[in-house]
């Protein structure tokens, strides 16, 4: 089953230079996909336009069955289902690992909140660091803690931006491995962002090519 | 773009957050459209006395006042900023802030202060005649004058200048500074070949806020005896009865501003100065020795003395003589007025900026680029100019209440509303400048992080954006309400009648003669004035880190 259904994408302010010109492509359920391409081929902007951070100058998204955006049609990024990775990992630096992690959980109970946010603590393997703040953590602490919060509302669909650009080289590699039985394990469809063909090698099931 | 994309985007954007920016985008155009509107009223028979006899004298005399004004404020300001940001000499950390405490003395109340003081019974002839026998001739110190007025213009809004242009020497000129040295220029030729033309959009914007300063004030030249646009239109105004022509003559004015606006703008065209590379190092200082240590001292010294410290002192050795007749029950009870209301104003301003930045923070298209410009538009216009726009605004509004209901009375004009509500338009600007720097520094990724994880927009503001920005709030209300308490000519046309600001009693006493007794209301406005100034001290120093 198509998971994600893109048609006709076009993105641009400029009528002459579009940044995404009718990009086509279907993603299906459990699934890792890499989207590579030069700096300056929209990218990052295709993630922005499937979380609803953009809206696009023409095209359809369907997301899990349900249209989000096309000529009449706007979801708003909150009603979309969809769960995102920032390459700067945003997390909120005046709340703790433990509140970050339970930002997305408000629909819950407090229990069921609090017992959720141990479970993808656990899957991405920082139980111990609740009560710490972001900037008291290291650079693939923080990634990891963005990961379990975007995880934790079970998205239909995982969008992460160029994760590893943050990260020196050695961490990188260790933690590439990591990624992919994270996300095998949390039984997650991802769209997943990079420049570098080793990230796809490793982690991905098949890859996107933007010009 | 076909009518089902209209309307997407229409629905997508309308919300309660866009629907308050738009409300408080036409408070502030109404009072502006309804003085433009007047331009196009026929005129009456004081115009053309007004054209024949005034015009080209008092826009004649404005034009002096900026020309003076701005000459002498880019030379203070931009010598002091290069003196402390290029060389090291004993006590520089202490000028380097003492330099902006003129900002906490409004001009109105340093032109009553020196004029008396230079007076025939003022401190200074005084002491020349009882210690030196020597008596000024009469006429040889007017500073009741078109060169008082500059004077005072200068000593006490050349910060405007020095600020701008120093934060943006100590943080951008480092590299270029250092070439010219090596290339083996003088400092002279360094400052007027390379640190000038660099700095140039650095101090046109600081010289454009103390022209705009000098054309709306109305303190400085009224006591002065001046005859500037602004006076001019208090004039028709009180004196010919004459609010038509007053209005016109606002509409001169601003479309005079506008178009001053626009003629920089297109100047400006496509040219950069910043470097584009945005680390870069601070300038190595050079240590003065010997004569030039001392010139820059004694420079220094006379600067802060003459533009803080001697009006300063002066005040307290005034408020010493009369305090205890001036604070009296009723001093309180304005004192509190005043803070009741410029309290009042500012959150109102801090409302309806915040949501707009944030609306523009979201939706960043050409609308909304567009509303947020319109709402900081009201701090270019005079405050006579715009209290006149206000109160034929609310005039109007009255003539309609009182043809649907009949009342017969004038139900909001002259009344507190209406003086909160020019507040409001003169002072958006204050308070939003502030809050989007807070929610530039902070960027996006936050807002969008939490919509990713559910968070509607108004439960992302309150649970995410709000914590972040709370410096920026706090710095915006302070900086908002100085300004308002400090206000002069808005309060002195629109307070409903027997309501009395700290401004207006001073503005009152000062011209009773009572120059002694406006010491202590006038005290009062620099104590306020100080925390603004340590707020915008706080600032600075952080983005310079």
């Amino acid at each position: 089953m198509n998971l994600v259904q893109v048609a006709h994408l076009t993105f641009g302010y400029h009528r002459a230079r579009h940044t995404l010109d009718d990009v086509s492509f279907t993603v299906d359920q459990n699934e890792i996909v890499g989207i590579l391409g030069p700096s300056g081929s929209g990218k990052s902007t295709l993630l922005r336009l499937l979380a609803g951070l953009e809206t696009p100058t023409g095209g359809t998204i369907t997301i899990a069955g349900r249209t989000v955006v096309d000529d009449s049609t706007f979801i708003q990024p909150e009603h979309r289902g969809v769960g995102m990775v920032f390459q700067d990992y945003a997390l909120f630096p005046h709340l703790t690992v433990a509140q970050n992690v339970q930002f997305g959980l408000h629909a819950l109970s407090k229990p069921a909140r609090q017992a959720r946010m141990k479970e993808v603590l656990a899957l991405v393997h920082l139980e111990g660091f609740e009560s710490r703040y972001p900037h008291e953590l290291s650079g693939g602490q923080q990634q990891r803690v963005a990961l379990a919060r975007a995880l934790a509302p079970r998205p239909a669909i995982l969008l992460m931006d160029e994760p590893f650009s943050n990260l020196d080289a050695d961490l990188r590699a260790a933690i590439r491995s990591e990624l992919r039985d994270i996300l095998k394990a949390a039984d997650i469809t991802c769209l997943f962002v990079t420049h570098d063909q080793q990230d796809v090698d490793a982690i991905c099931d098949r890859s996107i090519t933007l010009k | 773009m076909n009518a089902s994309k209209v309307i997407r985007d229409v629905k997508k954007n309308a919300n309660g957050w866009f629907w308050i920016s738009l409300m408080g985008a036409a408070v502030i155009l109404l009072p502006i459209f309804s003085i433009l509107a007047s331009l196009f009223k026929p005129t009456n028979e004081n115009w053309a006395h007004i054209q024949e006899f005034l015009l080209k004298d008092y826009a004649l005399q404005t034009v002096w006042l900026l020309l003076g004004t701005g000459i002498a404020t880019l030379i203070v300001g931009t010598g002091l900023a290069w003196l402390v940001s290029a060389y090291d000499f004993i006590g520089k950390r202490f000028f380097r802030f003492a330099f902006i405490l003129p900002l906490a003395i409004p001009p109105y109340i340093a032109a009553y202060t020196y004029s008396t003081m230079f007076d025939y019974t003022g401190v200074v002839q005084k002491t020349l005649r009882d210690w030196f026998g020597y008596t000024l001739p009469p006429d040889l110190i007017d500073i009741r004058s078109l060169p008082g007025a500059i004077l005072i213009f200068t000593l006490f809004l050349f910060p405007y200048v020095y600020m701008i242009t120093r934060s943006f020497l100590e943080r951008q000129s480092g590299a270029y500074i250092e070439n010219a040295r090596l290339l083996g220029r003088s400092p002279a030729a360094i400052f007027f070949r390379v640190v000038l033309p660099m700095a140039r959009p650095a101090i046109i914007g600081g010289v454009s806020l103390v022209l705009f300063e000098a054309v709306s004030d109305y303190g400085v030249t009224s006591y002065f005896g001046v005859h500037t646009i602004t006076t001019a239109i208090f004039q028709t105004w009180f004196g010919l009865y004459d609010a038509d022509s007053a209005v016109r003559l606002a509409a001169f004015l601003m479309a005079g501003i506008v178009g001053a606006f626009l003629i920089e703008r297109l100047l400006r065209a496509r040219r950069r100065y910043s470097a584009s590379t945005s680390k870069s190092r601070p300038l190595v200082q050079k240590r003065l020795r010997g004569l030039g240590h001392a010139a820059a001292l004694l420079i220094c010294g006379l600067v802060v003395a003459v533009s803080f410290l001697i009006p300063v002192l002066q005040l307290i050795a005034w408020a010493w003589l009369t305090y205890q007749d001036v604070l009296t029950a009723q001093f309180i009870e304005l004192t509190f007025n005043t803070l009741r209301v410029a309290l009042l104003a500012t959150a109102i301003i801090l409302v309806i900026s915040t949501t707009a930045a944030n609306v523009n923070r979201v939706q960043r298209n050409r609308f909304t680029m567009i509303l947020t410009k319109l709402l900081t538009a009201g701090y270019s216009i005079p405050g006579a100019i715009l209290a006149i726009g206000v109160l034929t605004l609310f005039l109007w509004l009255d003539q309609q209440v009182i043809a649907q209901f009949g009342t017969g009375q004038l139900v909001l004009s002259m009344t507190l509303i209406m003086l909160i509500v020019a507040y409001v338009v003169r002072f958006m600007a204050t308070g939003f400048q502030a809050i989007e720097a807070g929610f530039e520094k902070i960027g996006h990724h936050y807002m969008e992080a939490s919509r990713m994880l559910g968070h509607g927009l108004t439960k992302t503001f309150f649970k995410v954006d709000l914590p972040l920005i709370k410096g920026a709030l706090l710095t915006g209300t302070v900086l908002t309400f100085v300004e308002i308490v400090k206000e002069l000519p808005l309060a002195l046309l629109l307070r409903p009648f027997n309501f009395e600001t700290l401004a207006t009693k001073t503005y009152q006493y000062a011209n009773d003669e009572m120059i002694q007794e406006a010491a202590v209301p006038a005290l009062f406005i620099i104590a306020v004035s100080l925390l603004a100034v340590a707020v915008i001290h706080r600032v600075g120093e952080r983005t310079e880190r």
